[in-house]
Parts: structure tokens; C-alpha cells; sequence
């Protein structure tokens, strides 16, 4: 029981830290192509969008890849 | 207005809800330290931190909550709901300072990784009286952190409104999986009489409110028809709606949104079921009109949320006439399909 908790919280935690790393590069570059209003937006606002970033990066990615692939 | 994102959009009126808001929380903290140090001198500080912190943040979701109902049941209640985004999110912050000494308290000691042990500390999940309470504040957590870190309009345009409100309605969730993590835990344990008294208030407060709007949803849903004269009434000219928005006009006291899309002209009902937000001032997206505040949709010709969701808005029948639009502001029940008005060549 033990052991298969601690797996899960460690995958949980490769999740968000692979999350980090998406969302850097997310917040860098993909935002603004999956959504043109982020263009010219503040460090602040990038910083806001950080989190959900972080935890929903899987959907994020999709998006980016299909809007890559359409263009 | 920019087309740019902002990072957090206030104005006088934010400004002055959240200003109030911190005031009032300043207030319960230092009121809470106050009365725990006068009838418990020998707390320690992070039993402190954890106990007001902890209650704070669950009495502002019980805030949150009534908060749409309220607003339903009488309008003089929307003040609250103008800045509620800041609220939930400021108290997701509070929650987070509560999990985060619980979890340094509790569990940061040993050498078992800090998170596991709050799933593995306690092991008793077959076990209601020593139920590890702490597990269903952790999902609880959760969801209240996916909710603030997508509460930015950003995250509605970009998860797309159904897949954002649905999130958003996990809350509900939220809310039974604390209200276990303070009976199964402090409640049981400690069993204060007056900590059983204000968690049956809070959830008799919540859930009488919801069911009251609710009820208050059905009769309107029932509303005679046929009381105004069967007449159209002009309303202005079709150039000064812009594609894919609104013009809003109250006829009769019917608050009517005239929309413009794909050359047609279709009308509903102003007034968006989730928390009365305007929904002449929101634009189609995908076909969808979409409520300015939290997103939710309706179909222009009949008023329907898109399935799964059941929101229906009254709709109205439109016409051009010479390149000038009338309504007649005679409701059809909700969710009723009307044909939209053509715009002639
Ligand atoms: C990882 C997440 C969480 C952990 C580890 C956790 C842990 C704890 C612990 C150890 C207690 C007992 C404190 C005591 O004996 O004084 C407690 C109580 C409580 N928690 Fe949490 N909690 C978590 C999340 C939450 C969240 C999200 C809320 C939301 C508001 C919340 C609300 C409360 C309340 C209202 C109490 C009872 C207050 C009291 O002690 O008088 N908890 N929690
Ligand atoms: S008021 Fe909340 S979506 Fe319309």
C-alpha cells in the first residue's frame, strides 16, 4: 500500500514538474500561438497563467501541436 | 478597452470590493487570534495559523457559494458577485497557507516525502472514526487550485466555455469532501458542540439558498403568456449591430438581447441563468452566444444551452423590415426555437 502511494505521489510530481517545464516554454512562445490576445502581454500576466499552465499542460500542448500542424 | 489580455482588470468598483475584503479578513484573523489566545492561552502559534486560517478560508466558501443564489433570488445582492473571482481566489490562498502548515506540522518531521505521508499516516480509510480526514482536504485543495489558477478569462477562452464551467462546477464537490474533512476530523475528535452548530448552519444556509433559487428558476419558467399586446417594436438599424454581438433594449420590462450573425438576426432573453450576467454584452463563439462572466452558452435560435448542460433563456420572434429590426418583446417559454430574421440584400 505504501509503496503504491508513494509511486503515485512521485508520478504527481513528475506530472507538475514536467508541467513546469511546458508552461515555461509555454508562457515563452506557445501562448501567443494558440491565442493572439496574449501577444504583447505583461510578465505578470505570464506569471498568472503559470499554474494552470503547470497543471493542465497536456491540453495546452494538444492545442499547440494542432494550431502548429493547421498553419 | 485593449485586446490584449490584462493581467487582473480592476476598476474603482474592484478596487473598492477588494480593499473591503481584505479589511474584513484582517478583521476575522485578528479577532480569531484574540479569542483563541483569551480562552486558550497555551496554543501554539502553527496550531494557530492552522485553526484561523482553516476557518476563514471554509467561511468564505460558504460566501462564495450563496453568492449566485442570492443574486437570483434578488438583484440587490449582484454588488457581491461583481468581484467574486477575486474572492475565491484570495481564498484559495488562505486554504493553501492552512494545507501547508498542517502538512509541516503533521507531516514534514519524518523521513517519508512530506505528501505521502498525508495519504500514508494514517491508513484507517475502512475506519470512520479515525477516517484520515486530511486526504479529503487535500483533493479538496485541489480543485480549489485548478479553479483560481484558471480563473483568468484567458482560461475561459482557451478551455473553451463548457470544458471551464464544468471545472468551475466541480466547487460543489469541493465543498462535500471539506465539509467530511471537518466532521470526520476536528469535529470528531474534538467534538465541539458549537463546531456541529456552525457547520449545520453553514450547509442549511447553502443548500436552502440553492433550492430557493432554484424554485424561484421554475416559476418564472412558468410565466403566463400572451399578457403584452402582439406587436412589434422597432428597435434600431441593422448596421448598428456588429457581427456576433448584441444590442440590448427592455421592452415592457423584458430585457431583450438582439443578435447579429451569419446574416440573420435572432433575440433572447438578456439575462443568463448561471448568475443573471448580461448576455447582450457577451459575443457568439461558436455559434454559441457566450455569457461575459463565466461563459455559459446558449443556442440563438432557441435559447438552449448546448447538451449536456439545460439552461434554457425565453426567445423572441425579430424581423427586418427596410433595413431596421424589430422585436416583439411577447416571450416565448424557454427554449422555444424561433426562426431567425434574415437580413435582405
Ligand atoms: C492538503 C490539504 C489539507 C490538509 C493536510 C489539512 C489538514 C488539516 C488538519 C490537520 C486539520 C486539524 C487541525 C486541528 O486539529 O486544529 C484540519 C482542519 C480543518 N481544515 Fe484542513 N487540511 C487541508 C485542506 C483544507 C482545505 C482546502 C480547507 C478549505 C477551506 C480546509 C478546512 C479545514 C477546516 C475548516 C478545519 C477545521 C478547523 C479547526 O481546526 O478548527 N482544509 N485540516
Ligand atoms: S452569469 Fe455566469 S455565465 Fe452567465
Amino acid at each position: 500500500m505504501e509503496a503504491l502511494l508513494t509511486l503515485v505521489v512521485n508520478l504527481f510530481f513528475f506530472y507538475l514538474l514536467l508541467g513546469l517545464f511546458f508552461a515555461l516554454a509555454f508562457i515563452w512562445k506557445g501562448a501567443e500561438k494558440i491565442d493572439p490576445k496574449t501577444n504583447d502581454t505583461s510578465w505578470f500576466f505570464k506569471l498568472l497563467i503559470m499554474p494552470g499552465a503547470i497543471a493542465l499542460w497536456p491540453y495546452l500542448l494538444s492545442k499547440w501541436v494542432a494550431k502548429s500542424k493547421r498553419l | 478597452m485593449s485586446v490584449n489580455y490584462a493581467p487582473i482588470l480592476w476598476n474603482r468598483q474592484k478596487k473598492r470590493y477588494d480593499r473591503i475584503m481584505l479589511g474584513l479578513i484582517t478583521l476575522y484573523l485578528i479577532l480569531f487570534a484574540a479569542f483563541q489566545l483569551l480562552f486558550r492561552p497555551e496554543i501554539s502559534p502553527e496550531t494557530l495559523i492552522i485553526r484561523a486560517t482553516a476557518t476563514l478560508a471554509f467561511l468564505m466558501l460558504h460566501l462564495i457559494l450563496m453568492i449566485g443564489p442570492l443574486c437570483r433570488l434578488d438583484r440587490r445582492f449582484l454588488p457581491l458577485l461583481y468581484n467574486r473571482r477575486h474572492l475565491g481566489v484570495t481564498m484559495f490562498l488562505i486554504a493553501l497557507v492552512h494545507a501547508a502548515f498542517s502538512i509541516i506540522q503533521f507531516h514534514a518531521l519524518g523521513d517519508v516525502n512530506p505528501l505521502v505521508s498525508v495519504f500514508t499516516s494514517n491508513i484507517n480509510y475502512q475506519s470512520i472514526s479515525q477516517f484520515p480526514f486530511q486526504v479529503l482536504g487535500f483533493f479538496a485543495l485541489l480543485i480549489l487550485f485548478l479553479m483560481a489558477a484558471t480563473s483568468h478569462d484567458f482560461w475561459l477562452d482557451n478551455l473553451s466555455p463548457r470544458i471551464w464551467k464544468s471545472l468551475h462546477m466541480m466547487v460543489y464537490f469541493a465543498y462535500a469532501l471539506l465539509v467530511m474533512h471537518v466532521l470526520l476530523g476536528v469535529l470528531q475528535q474534538e467534538g465541539y458542540p458549537a463546531g456541529f452548530i456552525f457547520l449545520g448552519i453553514g450547509m442549511v444556509a447553502v443548500s436552502s439558498l440553492h433550492l430557493a433559487a432554484a424554485i424561484k428558476g421554475k416559476r418564472q419558467e412558468e410565466r403566463p403568456e400572451g399578457t403584452t399586446a402582439d406587436t412589434f417594436v422597432p428597435v434600431c438599424r441593422v448596421d448598428e449591430i456588429l457581427e456576433n454581438r448584441a444590442k440590448v433594449v427592455i421592452i415592457r420590462q423584458e430585457n431583450i438581447a438582439i443578435f447579429k450573425y451569419d446574416g440573420k438576426l435572432s433575440a433572447i432573453n438578456n439575462v443568463c441563468k448561471h448568475q443573471n450576467g448580461p448576455l447582450g454584452e457577451g459575443k457568439i463563439v461558436d455559434g454559441c452566444i457566450t455569457c461575459p462572466w463565466h461563459g455559459y452558452q446558449y443556442l440563438p435560435e432557441n435559447g438552449q444551452s448546448p447538451p449536456p448542460f439545460t439552461e434554457k433563456v425565453a426567445t423572441y420572434d425579430v424581423k427586418v423590415m427596410d433595413g431596421k429590426v424589430y422585436v416583439n418583446p411577447k416571450p416565448y417559454p424557454e427554449g422555444t426555437t424561433r426562426p431567425a430574421a434574415v437580413i435582405g440584400v
